[in-house]
């Protein structure tokens, strides 16, 4: 098939690419401390912010992968990018606590409540996730589709696009990340609004989408028959919390943010954000039922059916803007991804082997972990494809470390009995049991909805009989008293 | 077009905008919402409240969905899920916190208030 675009299509994109490494440069001229790289100064507002979660929450998959899945599921398929839902639960009750702890990584929570034991194994938890599974797998994804358009082998592309990302994260950190963020979001905005209204200009609207596909796709709360149906939705909904409310990943954000205020307002937006993208990212696979035949589907990957549409629908110029916001989708996740490993590493392993160094030292290690952690990543990328199905089993690994997590921040938040050992023994059971469960294929189509249960209620359950069981020591008490003590005290003006 | 066109277009183009503008003006050190003027809020929390109800809704509504027919459950769950959403949003405006964020010189002052 001729995926060629025209040459001002070609000119759109390397215009895109010049401007992002163009501002990474502009930008990295202030970074002077690790403070400043792992988040930015605490200097954003809320509109920043707002833009630079969505564009984290919209990654290429978004464009690319979500609608084959549509195409084939429907409407439903939605709630992947509704769960942002989490948000507001995380403006309301758990940003204004880890603002007020003043934290640099979201893994400081740990050991703050519990000990280095925990906050060790999850930040090794998190450095594998984001850097193989986050950066690594989103980097194949847009190189992908990108590499098929222009013509130019897989391996190239993640190299190309590889460079571009490790360019700006290593210049300017997450100053950087959040500022080419809020630049790509923009683009993504101007690809979906631009493919949201010719694909309605040409189907007759909302309603006239909604017509064109057989009913049982219009369904926003499919039967537990369908693989996308309730079960899944209740999943989803779930999956989102971990996302963004404990994930150094996504919170990385908010703990940069000016104020806590600030922080609130941006993950509000955000949420509010979500819904008309959630919408418009499901009009292509929607749109392929009347625009493409279903020959023409059958013979392409999936992840091209979205693609697909954009190419049948847009005029020269147009394109260039849609793949230029499908570029921007891959490379805001994998910078975002690539930023909280290197964070991770210097304030969890590399500032307590070496405590007593200047914050220009950090600065310069966290800039080193960047690149052998994109190195790492990139490698990563480069043997996603011989791993066959392995990209759905890492996708379903780290759905399942996820969950666990969260229900250990919650239990330290709002359980003062909760136990460190028990936060350690729990974390494994929940997430050796999610695994098990997924690898067993336990509930059949809905098994995403069995393997989230599983994870979340054993890491429960087990946390919670532990810290019962093992005695209360003084030095815990101590902790906790702490803890809780650092939470009560009056809001420092920032 | 039809009116959900509209609306779905036109609210991008409104956030389109909102994004443009509000980060240019941050890069120039004009940071909305930065200072939370209103004292915390311990009684009476509405938005927290609403949300609870909401999430209790959405969560229900998915559950029938096992007895009961798509379109009779899903305004309940589009329901639950647009109410916390505003619950959040009354919630962040009143400076709604949970009692153990709020320090004992706080909760004086805010005890003060009230009589």
């Amino acid at each position: 098939m001729d995926h060629t675009i025209a040459s001002l299509d070609i000119l759109i994109i390397v215009f895109y690419v010049i401007l992002t490494l163009f501002i990474g440069w502009w930008v990295s001229r202030g970074i002077d401390s690790f403070e400043d790289f792992a988040v930015a100064g605490r200097t954003f507002g809320p509109f920043m912010l707002a833009a630079t979660f969505g564009a984290t929450n919209f990654s290429t998959w978004s464009l690319v992968g979500k609608p084959g899945l549509v195409y084939n599921a429907g409407v439903s398929v939605s709630w992947i990018a509704l769960n942002a839902m989490a948000c507001v639960l995380a403006a309301v009750v758990f940003v204004p606590i880890y603002r007020k702890l003043r934290y640099n990584t979201m893994s400081e929570i740990f050991e703050d409540r519990y000990d280095g034991r925990v906050r060790g194994l999850i930040s090794v938890i998190w450095i594998l996730a984001d850097t193989l599974n986050r950066y690594g797998v989103t980097v194949y994804a847009a190189a992908v589709i990108t590499g098929l358009v222009f013509g130019i082998n897989l391996n190239w592309m993640i190299i190309l696009i590889a460079i571009i990302v490790v360019i700006y994260t290593y210049l300017g950190g997450l100053r950087s990340v959040v500022i080419t963020d809020s630049i790509q979001f923009l683009f993504m905005f101007a690809g979906l609004f631009i493919g949201g209204a010719y694909i309605f200009s040409q189907l007759g609207g909302w309603s006239g989408v909604v017509n064109s596909v057989p009913e049982n796709l219009t369904e926003w709360v499919p039967s537990a028959e369908s693989a996308n149906g309730w079960p899944w939705i209740m999943a989803m909904t779930l999956l989102g919390f971990p996302y963004f409310i404990t994930s150094q990943f996504v919170m990385q954000r908010g703990l940069a943010a000016k104020s806590v205020n600030v922080a609130r307002w941006g993950l509000i937006l955000a949420a509010i954000i979500a819904i008309p993208i959630a919408i418009l990212e499901i009009l292509p696979g929607l749109a392929a039922h009347s625009i493409l035949s279903e020959e023409l589907v059958a013979s392409l990957d999936p992840d091209m059916v979205g693609p697909q549409v954009y190419i049948e629908l847009l005029p020269v110029g147009m394109l260039g803007i849609f793949f230029a916001a499908l570029l921007s989708a891959g490379i805001s996740t994998a910078d975002s991804a690539l930023c909280a490993s290197s964070s991770l590493f210097t304030e969890d392993f590399y500032r307590k082997w070496n405590p007593k160094k200047n914050e220009g030292h950090y600065l310069k290690v966290s800039r080193i972990a960047t690149i052998i952690l994109a190195v790492i990543g990139t490698l990563w990328a480069m043997i996603v494809p011989l791993l066959g199905g392995a990209v759905d089993a890492i996708l379903n690994v780290i759905a399942i470390t996820d969950m666990p997590i969260f229900v250990i921040v919650c239990l330290a938040i709002f359980w003062k009995k909760m136990k460190a050992t028990a936060a350690v023994i729990s974390i494994l059971v929940g997430t050796g049991s999610g695994l098990l469960v997924s690898i067993l294929g336990v509930g059949g189509i809905q098994g995403l909805a069995a393997t989230t249960a599983t994870s979340t209620l054993m890491t429960l359950i087990t946390g919670v009989v532990l810290s019962f069981i093992i005695k209360t020591t003084n030095k815990h008490e101590e902790k906790v008293q702490k803890f809780f003590e650092k939470m009560g005290t009056k809001e420092i003006e920032e | 077009m039809d009116f959900g066109s509209v609306l779905i277009l036109g609210s991008v183009a409104v956030f389109a905008i909102l994004l443009s503008v509000g980060p240019y003006l941050e890069l120039k050190g004009k940071i909305l919402f930065e200072k939370q003027k209103r004292a915390p809020v311990l009684k009476g929390r509405f938005g927290m409240g609403l949300m609870v109800v909401s999430i209790l809704v959405f969560v229900i509504g998915l559950l029938l969905r096992s007895v009961l027919d798509a379109s009779v459950v899903t305004p309940f769950v589009i329901g639950g899920y647009l109410l916390w959403i505003v619950g959040g949003v009354i919630a962040v405006a009143r400076n709604e916190l949970l009692a153990f964020m709020v320090s004992d010189e706080e909760k004086e002052a805010l005890k003060g208030d009230h009589n």
